[in-house]
């Protein structure tokens, strides 16, 4: 599986890297939109991790792009948001998960699968 | 049948086994009462066992014999078949329909994927919605009277997802924005009332179509309500807590004396801010509440330079944030009644904040009676005042030593020895903030990098009477810099500036509110300091202050305090 993982905190980035990893995966990491786009132009992820609050461009503008370009992506947003607006708005520009910080490890595993199912 | 039973039951997929009961009870009720047998029509089943579905997930907590409906489930397998049977031949009554929505605690309907409410609801929804009859009315229009506007747009854009067959029903039930939301309906009375609603949805699919959407709606403010109130509850915990933290390192006396001060310094705030001489003041007594502020200020002040005395830094903060309120009323242009009321407002939690600290100080009685309290060596007032001048010099990238050979508070009478404690309190950060350099500014001046402050008794001092000088080698007060200020607050004349002598503007500095400097700080700028100074040694005491000072070099206070001085509160104490 090749998986981008979308967020502006190195420790963030660690613990989904961590939970979600499995043998054969290949696994990316981005800070921030910009950055995720560019990975996204040459690598072409099957399932992105993406953080909603990051520097230069934001999770809901990134994940749009992300879409556009790969549109196979499976997209599992995890914010810290707690502002629903936000959270409807996601899934309206095409997110097909949420999962809110802070998270278990299992609830991170169980949100993986069934972006895949 | 059976197909449609197994979809609907699939679209409620994740609610599980808990669901099932409330499905099976309801449909099984539904067949017994309703004895007289017709022709169901498909979409009406549907739609009920939806209702069901959904209704057994509210309606859980309700039941109360648990076994009991345990069981019924068991038994459903076997009377399944002839429960088919029997709703296939179902009569759909008006009547019969309303005893089951009538019965379920929750509110429901169904909307059409145009949000129409298709479907009839219980007689209590017109009270959540509070808006009489809702019948044969869209949701989005009950929306969009009830909620605001940005919460609006978002409930239409919901209500779109839901019938999205794109997004699946688990991220979309995931991300309701609608769980809780705060509406704002007008009540019998006319008066606006606030009550918090709650919203679920579940899809209901029909031919692997989102045909509609079940709707349950209900009135949660109850629970929302206690649900804050225990958070601040909690929150207030914490801040007890952390209040424990701040005042650990405080010997017990030193706390007792800071909750005597600042209570008695809040009960004069009080006094001060007596609601009825504001309200009934009008635009031509401006001047008149504007002193008030000012008396507010010196006490507020007080209270600041004791916490920061003793390092508590909540203490500081609020009276900082206090001071900060009053001053920006007193650039106010014109003053009433109600501007007072946020001052009312903080005066009530500083005091609530005191009383915390007084119950906190009890308990700690308890524990701090065994550790040991350090042996007393000389005046603890120069210990504190040392100690003092040394944070707030760190805090300023300066440094400084106080030399206070030969000064002994201790034999003064303890109201006296408040006075000269305050009055040290302000010195030392007026000092600090105004006279004192930097180290590199004073190595280049040829003077030491570390600034001098020297605290002596006074050899003449008239019999009975407590003097002492208060002097810093610092770069001494700026006469010009005084008279500047002095133009520009309006405390001088522009016709009378170029005649007053030197020794007459530096007293401007005893002013309320005179402050040289441009930006105010927690140690500094809001020129109440000197102005404490002197209501506490000359007002209250009946005591005296001389000043000398030379530019560049030092900067010279002395005060005579008389014996039998003792300020009101202190003596009432």
């Amino acid at each position: 599986m090749r998986m981008l993982v979308v967020d502006d905190s190195d420790l963030i980035r660690r613990a989904i890297r961590r939970t979600i990893e499995k043998p054969n995966d290949e696994i990316r990491t981005a800070g921030d939109g910009v950055e995720a786009l560019r990975v996204a132009e040459t690598f072409d992820p099957q399932i992105v991790t993406m953080d909603i609050s990051m520097p230069q461009m934001d999770g809901l503008t990134c994940l749009e792009g992300i879409l556009k370009m790969r549109p196979k992506a499976r997209i599992l947003v995890i914010s810290a948001l707690r502002d629903k607006p936000t959270a409807v708005e996601a899934v309206k520009r095409g997110a097909h998960g949420f999962l809110l910080k802070p998270f278990t490890p299992e609830a991170l595993s169980f949100e993986i699968e069934d972006l895949i199912v | 049948m059976n197909d449609m039973l197994r979809k609907a039951t699939f679209a409620a997929g994740p609610l599980g086994g808990v669901i099932a009961i409330g499905a099976a009870s309801l449909l099984w009720s539904l067949a017994r009462s309703s004895g007289n047998a017709g022709t169901a029509l498909l979409g009406f089943c549907v739609e009920l066992i939806g209702l069901a579905l959904l209704a057994g997930g509210m309606l859980w907590p309700a039941i109360n014999d648990h076994r009991a409906a345990v069981k019924r489930l068991d038994g459903l397998e076997s009377e399944n078949a002839q429960l088919v049977a029997r709703t296939q031949e179902l009569q759909v009554e008006r009547r019969e329909s309303d005893v089951v929505l009538n019965s379920v605690r929750g509110h429901l309907m169904v909307i059409d994927s145009s949000y129409f409410i298709q479907r009839r609801y219980s007689n209590e929804l017109e009270e959540v919605f509070h808006q009489g009859e809702a019948g044969n009315e869209n949701l989005i229009n009950v929306f969009q009277r009830l909620l605001p506007d940005r919460m609006f747009k978002t409930a239409r854009d919901y209500l779109s997802l839901l019938f999205d067959a794109s997004k699946k029903e688990r991220t979309v039930l995931k991300v309701n924005p609608l769980d809780e939301v705060e509406v704002n309906v007008q009540g019998l009375d006319g008066l606006p009332i606030t009550r918090f609603l709650q919203f679920n949805f579940r899809r209901i699919i029909e031919n692997d179509v989102i045909s509609r959407v079940l709707v349950t709606a209900e009135d949660v403010t109850e629970n929302t309500t206690l649900e804050r109130q225990l958070r601040e509850s909690e929150n207030q915990k914490v801040r007890q807590f952390e209040l424990l933290i701040g005042i650990l390192h405080v010997e017990p006396r030193a706390l007792d004396g800071f909750v005597a001060l600042a209570t008695e310094e809040l009960a004069r705030v009080d006094e001060a801010l007596k609601a009825s001489d504001f309200s009934s003041a009008t635009s031509g007594q401006t001047a008149l509440l504007r002193q008030r502020l000012d008396v507010v200020l010196g006490r507020v002040h007080n209270i600041k330079g004791n916490a920061s005395l003793l390092r508590l830094e909540h203490f500081e903060v609020k009276a900082q944030e206090f001071e900060q309120k009053v001053i920006d009323l007193k650039y106010r242009g014109s003053l009433g009644g109600d501007d007072f009321m946020s001052l009312v407002l903080a005066l009530s939690d500083f005091r609530s904040d005191i009383d915390n600290l007084q119950s906190l100080r009890v308990k700690l009685a308890g524990i701090q009676r065994n550790v040991e309290i350090r042996e007393e060596v000389g005046d603890d007032l120069v210990t504190d005042v040392s100690a003092l001048a040394t944070a707030i010099a760190k805090k300023l990238g300066k440094e400084v030593r106080v030399d206070a050979d030969g000064f002994d508070s201790r034999a003064l009478p303890s109201a006296q020895r408040l006075v000269v404690k305050d009055v040290l309190i302000q010195l030392v950060r007026n000092s600090l903030a105004h006279g004192v350099e930097t180290p590199d500014v004073r190595e280049a001046a040829g003077k030491p990098r570390v600034a001098t402050i020297d605290l002596h008794p006074l050899a003449d001092a008239p019999p009975h009477s407590f003097a002492f000088s208060f002097r810093d080698d610092g770069r001494g007060l700026d006469a010009e810099n005084i008279r500047r200020r002095a133009l520009e607050v309006g405390l001088l004349a522009p016709e009378r500036a170029k005649q007053v002598g030197d020794s007459e503007i530096a007293s401007f500095i005893f002013a309320p509110g005179f402050s040289t400097a441009d930006q105010t700080s927690v140690d500094s700028g809001r020129g109440m300091g000197m102005n404490i100074i002197k209501q506490r040694v000359v007002d209250e005491s009946g005591g005296e202050i001389g000043l000398n000072s030379e530019v560049g070099n030092f900067c010279e206070f002395t005060f005579v305090l008389p014996a039998a001085s003792a300020p009101a509160y202190a003596a009432a104490r």
